[in-house]
């Protein structure tokens, strides 16, 4: 079980507080809130999280949310619920990158699965973050050659067309790359690809 | 056809009777009978020319005069000759063949012979009529019956010399009559027979044959000398003239002029018409009929019921009936035309009422489907409000087994969700109720209903519509709203249709602009006004009128029936609905009802409650 916090989003309190229950009851931190404002002073979360919103409320409904979080950049990971089994609406919200879309009523078990998952797949994001933050660092190390020579050899380039780009010579590149290598912790040219993939990516 | 032909071209002469009248002008009888008798012939049907001469001869008796009168008549009557002659009175019978001039010999005689005389007289040219005369002894006799312990009869008549002699055959009738003593006072000067009048006994009564001349030569106009007879006589005054009812005369079997005028009249007509004499019989006829005067019997105190069947009683006291007939008649059939339009107007509402039960009926069914479907536009909302609660009980049950299914359970946590779980529960419940309440198929069950109770049931119900809808609802409800007469369902299902209908209108507006305002007032006038403003654009002008008809709709996929139904409901409590724009914008409906119990049902103020 993923230690991680839940929170509720939903307008009907009664609803909302068997949420909270059910959900403390596997083990999660709960913290529930009556309106998608509420929670959006709460965020963003920096630890593992993810969100139970209700689909349907006044003012900021589930998917405007939704909406919100992700022109914030927050990806914590966000289930659905719904009392309508209402399709286009679960499409727009899986499409925007819903993790689960739950029908009430629902079981706990159902509840419990789409909560693991969520979390797990924010553990995930979590740690590819953090992985992706320390190449970042590690990047930030690096000087403008050496940066350079770094964006040149992952583009595919061999020395030699390297120190010709950038007019010097063939033995200046190699040293450069041994210590981007060295500085950025790939064992091999294609690690060093990948990463710098990565960080361009991100 | 020939014959036809040559009679219209050659007309009968005008056939002529001649009518003999024994005495002068001025006594009643005489006009009486010759009116009828010239009615009869002088008609366009028969068109006989009636000649009349004046005998007299009662008392123009000197010699000579007969043989004057009958040269006279030759001379008058030389060039147009009568066909027939007319003698009304037996005494000119008698006397005929000393006057009539001796070329009438042949032409025949129509008379009346009285019954007392012996045999109707000879007359060359034959001679036809009727044997009748005055009912003296039936006067007598009902005079008799009228008048208890008749014993006298004083009879009053003329002292002429025919006044006498008629007189004298008149009483012979009486002779044979048992207990009865004739006192015959004809021969008297007029003022001595007043004074005997006067002075007539207990048992007696007066027998009036009619007086035109006293013993002393005294002339007296027939109404005249019967009223100073009549007002001189201590007893009752019978006798057989028309002329003297009304002057005093208690009645008897009166002598009818006019049917001898017309039978004579008749008679004549056959004999002029070429009628052979012999084939015109003489015929004993009566023309005499019971004829009394209520005043009189009154004044002597005399029992009508006494009087003979058939009767005819004049100048009766005249009961209210005979008085005012043609009021009484209107009157009556007044109310008779009363009393049959109440009872139309009975059956009318009885009709109307079967009528109005039927409509309500069929309204009632009507109403029902309407629920039904707006139910069923609803029915994704009312699945969702039943579900939150579902869910949440779901979730509650589940949290409170796990929690007890740890080593140490939270209890109260425990406690917190079966008391959610209840409380769902009843929610759930109240969804249903709502609905259930609006599609009771009911008959019309009216009674005190509160409004705003009507309006708030059904925003809840609405509630999770509008919400999905994006609609903003608010109520400004009156407080202490008196309630309306009527049925709670069809109430609540007026303001479903005007939410629906304020909810339409708003569809397709901005997010923002979609708000529907319901609002209950008390007008001053006591009526109870439920308005449903929506902030949609409006009613087009050219749809106001159609508006509540039924099948008019905007919608592609409405009825039309909602607004029509929601009339007719209104209608049915005695309300009504009108639909205008708003000038800022957007339509209202204003629905008004009366209050339950009237407006004369004070409701105590608030203030008044309090104070109490």
């Amino acid at each position: 079980m993923s230690a991680g916090t839940v929170f509720v989003v939903d307008d009907d309190a009664s609803m909302r507080r068997s949420l909270e229950r059910l959900l403390r009851s596997f083990g999660y931190a709960v913290e529930g809130y009556a309106s998608a404002a509420a929670l959006l002073e709460r965020l963003p979360a920096t630890h593992l999280a993810c969100l139970v919103l209700d689909l349907r409320m006044p003012d900021i409904d589930g998917l405007d949310l939704q909406r919100r979080l992700a022109a914030r950049g927050d990806d914590l990971p966000i289930i659905f619920v719904s009392g309508h089994g209402d399709v286009p609406s679960s499409v727009r919200a899986m499409k925007a990158g819903a993790l689960d879309f739950l029908i009430k009523p629902f079981d706990e078990t159902v509840l419990r699965a789409a909560v693991e998952r969520a979390l797990d797949w924010h553990a995930e994001r979590l740690a590819s973050r953090a992985s992706l933050e320390a190449l970042r660092a590690r990047f930030e190390t690096l000087t403008p050659r050496e940066r350079e020579v770094c964006w040149e050899v992952a583009d595919g380039r061999l020395n030699k067309q390297v120190a010709d780009r950038l007019g010097t010579s063939e033995k200046t590149i190699k040293v450069h790359r041994a210590r981007v290598m060295g500085k950025l912790g790939a064992r091999s040219v294609a690690e060093l690809v990948r990463i710098v993939d990565r960080l361009r990516g991100a | 056809m020939l014959a036809c032909h040559s009679a219209a071209a050659s007309p009968q002469p005008d056939k002529r009777i001649l009518l003999l009248m024994p005495t002068e002008t001025g006594v009643p009888w005489r006009s009486s009978l010759t009116s009828a008798l010239r009615a009869f012939l002088e008609g366009p049907e028969h068109s006989v020319l009636v000649y009349s001469e004046e005998v007299d001869l009662a008392r123009l008796r000197e010699s000579g005069y007969a043989a004057r009168l009958q040269q006279w008549l030759a001379e008058k009557y030389r060039d147009a000759p009568p066909d027939a002659l007319v003698v009304p009175a037996p005494q000119s019978m008698l006397l005929l063949a000393g006057y009539a001039p001796a070329a009438w010999r042949d032409v025949p005689v129509v008379t009346v012979h009285a019954r007392q005389q012996a045999a109707p007289p000879e007359w060359p040219g034959g001679v036809s009529g009727y044997r009748a005369s005055f009912d003296v002894r039936g006067t007598v006799e009902e005079a008799a019956a009228l008048v208890p312990g008749t014993r006298r009869v004083a009879v009053v008549s003329g002292a002429a010399p025919d006044e006498r002699q008629r007189a004298a055959d008149l009483i012979t009738d009486l002779r044979d009559l048992p207990g009865l003593e004739i006192v015959d006072l004809g021969a008297l000067e007029f003022n001595q027979l007043l004074a005997r009048l006067r002075a007539l006994p207990a048992d007696a009564i007066v027998l009036h044959l009619g007086l035109r001349m006293d013993a002393s030569g005294r002339s007296f106009a027939t109404d005249r000398g019967m009223e100073a007879v009549a007002q001189a006589s201590s007893r009752p005054v019978f006798g057989m003239f028309e002329a003297l009812i009304g002057h005093g005369l208690v009645g008897g079997r009166i002598f009818d002029f006019e049917a001898l005028g017309e039978a004579l009249a008749r008679v004549g007509q056959r004999l002029v018409a070429g009628e052979s004499i012999d084939r015109v019989a003489f015929v004993n006829a009566d023309f005499s009929r019971s004829v009394y005067d209520a005043r009189e019997l009154a004044r002597w105190g005399l029992d009508p019921r006494q009087l003979p069947p058939g009767a005819e009683l004049r100048n009766r006291e005249q009961t209210l009936l005979d008085q005012y007939r043609w009021g009484v008649f209107a009157l009556v059939a007044a109310f008779l035309l009363q009393a049959g339009l109440i009872v139309a107007l009975l059956v009318e509402r009885e009709r109307r009422r079967r009528a109005e039960f039927k409509a309500r009926r069929s309204l009632g069914q009507l109403a029902h489907l309407d629920r039904v479907a707006a139910m069923g536009e609803l029915a994704t909302s009312l699945a969702h409000e039943l579900n939150q609660p579902l869910a949440a009980i779901l979730a509650n049950a589940q949290a409170a087994r796990r929690m007890l299914a740890a080593p140490q359970p939270d209890l109260a946590e425990v406690r917190a969700s079966l008391d959610d779980i209840v409380d769902d529960d009843k929610r759930a419940g109240e969804v249903i109720r709502r609905m259930r309440a609006l599609l009771r198929k009911e008959e019309f069950q009216p009674g005190p209903v509160d409004l705003n109770d009507a309006v708030s049931n059904v925003q809840r119900l609405v509630a999770q519509d509008a919400e999905r809808r994006g609609v903003t609802v608010a109520l400004e409800l009156a407080a202490n709203l008196p309630p309306v007469h009527g049925d709670a369902v069809q109430l609540q299902q007026v303001v479903l249709n005007l939410f629906a209908n304020a909810f339409d209108a708003v569809a397709h507006c901005p997010a923002e602009r979609r708000r529907v305002l319901v609002r209950t007032r008390e007008q001053l006038a006591g009526a109870i006004e439920l308005s449903v403003e929506d902030s949609g654009d409006g009613i087009p002008d050219a749809h106001l009128k159609q508006l509540f008809e039924p099948f008019f709709t905007t919608k592609g996929d409405g009825l039309g029936m909602g607004l029509s139904i929601t009339r007719s409901i209104l209608e049915l409590h005695g309300g009504e609905i009108v639909a205008q724009n708003l000038a800022q914008g957007g339509a209202c409906f204003r629905c008004v009802l009366p209050p339950y119990g009237g407006a004369r049902q004070a409701r105590p103020r608030p203030a008044a409650a309090q104070a109490a």
